[in-house]
């Protein structure tokens, strides 16, 4: 019984860890505070979701999730170029309202806030990953894969010009670097791990709706960020473990039934309050949060 | 000099680092080890004879009041039952009305060994039906729309959108409503219902001359009734999920006198606390049989002694559901299967809210009436 709700745990935090990276990638390493993450990782699951009860294989849902999101993430590029800080975390805020607003009302497409129910699991080369064991084998490829296609980006030559624009834009462009086209790029890439978190969500819970890609949504994601430490990505490891593991802890722990509920929130706000006070940038936190 | 005090403070500020980071991990695997040691010694593990619900209900968030409402009544349930000798085990968990949340809390909840599941709310309730079933283990959900597919292990403790609708209009005077406006929720409750008023009111030969929906949580509804009011129907029905989604509408259609009779769908205006919010004098209201004390007078009474308060219209259903497990296992454990077919076997079950059909289809459905507001007290509407 413990094996399943462990698999059960990992193959959440193999999810949620592809979505912070991604974000981390925009937020962390190039300063984008992109508050339109959640509508990617949502536009993600509806064309994994929809693509699949179409009968397409999992594959082709897979990759059309990523792929859409980074459409996207271009398109919300353009418009935004040139705002920086709060003004672009509201931009990219209105965007995630946006697609909300859309998944919501398109209803002949998305069925509204019916949702989508019924989404079947992967089968991959005529395997089907029905049960949680081998859905989380193929998360945790897909997570690793991620971490290292990351890893590669922030470590190359390009890393570098996406961390010198984040630190100081006008020194970047005096030294000829293309602002506008970086940050293009890694809103696309950002977008596109978002986009496919999305799908792996949508086929291991087989029920989305437009509330499940709400801003609020963003929060534990954007947490899992600011714990693990701007422009880290090991902190990123840690808090994702540390973030979705508490809350389930706290499920051991045998409050009262008329106090179940509050007390579980209140002692995991209580933590993070606590780690926040200790560790101001993080766990392995590189850059102070503007 | 400067170097070596530079290099000094260094590694001072990194032993600082190391010590903050040891505090933060400690704390968090105490926690951690607190909850592997209070699930081992749990003494209700060993309680292996008796059977235990699992309930997966929104405790917090902004659905918290029906999540609350469903634990007092199955409290209420459990207490009774104790008192008869008949001993079961509930345990809570929340699931915030998030699919996510309710799936890891049915995880949770199978390493307790539970021998059913009751869920609340539909978007929770979605992302179960497949595991439970799945699994083989029950599932009973209540406070969800009748849009929700079942599998042959998930049953469904609530009236179906079709009952909420026929509760007005098996009653409705066709002579007097020639011509409604519809304003519904923007949420799967809201629609069904919307579709269920439409389907109704084409068969009785009455015209929506208006439909509109509002997201959850509105505050102004000032726009969409100026709308209706140009439409100028004889009934508004309005169909909210919240008691604010009904009251606001009907504040604003008298600030705007806007001279059509008040229906509301989904049962708020037979809460007396919610009645008292605003002049809701000649407004009808649907209600289940326990708040026009048609049954369930026991359970009011023992429910307002114990909270010292008005039950929720939520509360009866887990009180109910609670009272149909221990009918069906008689506080025994017994494998899903068999419980499945216990509860299909008793056919009726005598519910806080009258007499119930158990369906084949795994459908429970309460009756609800439909009343007018005359006085201050509900007054049932006759054909």
């Amino acid at each position: 019984m413990i094996e399943a709700y462990i698999v059960h745990l990992l193959i959440l935090i193999g999810i949620y860890f592809i979505l912070a990276i991604s974000l981390q990638l925009a937020l962390g390493f190039n300063g984008l505070s992109n508050f339109g993450h959640i509508a990617f990782f949502g536009i993600g699951a509806y064309t994994s979701a929809l693509l699949a009860l179409s009968g397409w294989s999992f594959l082709i849902c897979f990759i059309s999730a990523g792929i859409m999101a980074m459409i996207f993430g271009f398109l919300l590029a353009v418009p935004t170029n040139k705002l920086k800080g709060d003004y672009l975390a509201l931009a990219t805020m209105g965007f995630s309202f946006v697609v909300y607003a859309i998944l919501l009302n398109w209803t002949e497409l998305t069925r509204g806030p019916l949702g989508l129910p019924g989404i079947p699991r992967p089968v991959l080369l005529g395997y089907s990953l029905s049960d949680n064991f081998s859905f989380l084998v193929l998360t945790a490829i897909i997570a690793f894969a991620s971490y290292f296609v990351i890893y590669r980006i922030t470590k190359s030559p390009f890393g570098k010009v996406i961390e010198s624009i984040r630190d100081d834009e006008l020194a970047s462009r005096v030294l000829g670097k293309n602002s506008f086209k970086t940050k293009s790029i890694i809103l696309g890439v950002s977008a596109f791990f978002a986009g496919i978190a999305g799908s792996l969500y949508a086929s291991y819970i087989t029920f989305i709706d437009p509330s499940s890609f709400t801003i609020m949504q963003l929060v534990p994601v954007l947490l899992i960020v600011i714990v693990g430490g701007l422009a880290s990505l090991s902190g990123t490891i840690i808090a994702t473990f540390i973030l979705m593991l508490i809350p389930e802890a706290l499920r051991f722990v045998g409050f009262p039934s008329s106090i179940i509920g509050p007390m579980r929130q209140i002692i995991y706000a209580l933590i993070l309050i606590i780690i926040l006070i200790y560790k101001p940038k993080g766990f392995y936190g590189k850059v102070e949060m503007v | 000099m400067e170097y070596l005090e530079k290099r000094k403070r260094g590694t001072e500020d990194k032993k600082m680092i190391k010590s903050k980071n040891k505090w933060v991990f400690a704390l968090i695997m105490i926690l951690l080890l607190a909850g592997i040691i209070t699930y081992t010694n749990n003494p209700k593990q060993q309680k292996d004879e008796i059977i235990k619900i699992g309930a997966i209900l929104p405790l917090t968030g902004a659905t918290a009041q029906y999540g609350e409402s469903l634990r007092d009544g199955m409290e209420l349930a459990k207490e009774e039952l104790e008192k008869k000798g008949l001993n079961l085990e509930i345990y809570y968990e929340d699931s915030a009305g998030d699919p996510k949340q309710a799936v890891s809390a049915y995880q949770n909840l199978k390493l307790k060994d539970t021998d059913i599941i009751v869920s609340a709310l539909s978007r929770s309730s979605m992302a179960l039906v497949p595991i439970a079933n799945n699994d083989k283990i029950p599932l009973i959900m209540t406070v969800v729309s009748a849009k929700i597919e079942k599998t042959p292990y998930v049953l469904r403790f609530y009236p179906n959108d079709t009952g909420y609708a026929d509760a007005h209009f098996s009653v409705i005077n066709t002579t007097k409503y020639k011509k409604i406006s519809v304003l519904y929720v923007n949420d799967e409750f809201g629609i069904s219902l919307k579709d269920a008023i439409k389907r109704n009111a084409k068969e009785k030969g009455i015209q929506v001359v208006y439909e509109e929906d509002f997201e959850p949580g509105t505050k102004d509804y000032r726009t969409i009734l100026l709308k209706v009011k140009e439409t100028n129907p004889d009934a508004v029905m309005v169909v909210g999920a919240s008691p604010a989604e009904i009251i606001g509408p009907l504040k604003t259609m008298k600030e705007l006198e806007l001279n059509a009779d008040f229906f509301e769908i989904a049962t708020a205006l037979s809460i007396k606390s919610v009645r008292s919010q605003t002049d809701t004098e000649g407004a009808y209201t649907t209600a289940f049989p326990f708040v026009l004390s048609k049954s369930g007078n026991e359970f009011r009474e023992q429910y307002t002694q114990k909270y010292g308060k008005e039950p929720f219209f939520a509360a009866p259903f887990g009180y109910d559901i609670v009272n149909l497990i221990s009918q069906a296992t008689k506080g025994k454990k017994v494998s899903g299967e068999e419980l499945l077919n216990n509860i299909y076997g008793l056919k009726t079950f005598n519910s806080s809210n009258e007499e119930i059909q158990i369906k084949e289809n795994g459908e429970i459905n309460p009756a609800l009436y439909s009343v007018k507001i005359v006085k201050g007290e509900l007054e049932e509407v006759r054909a």
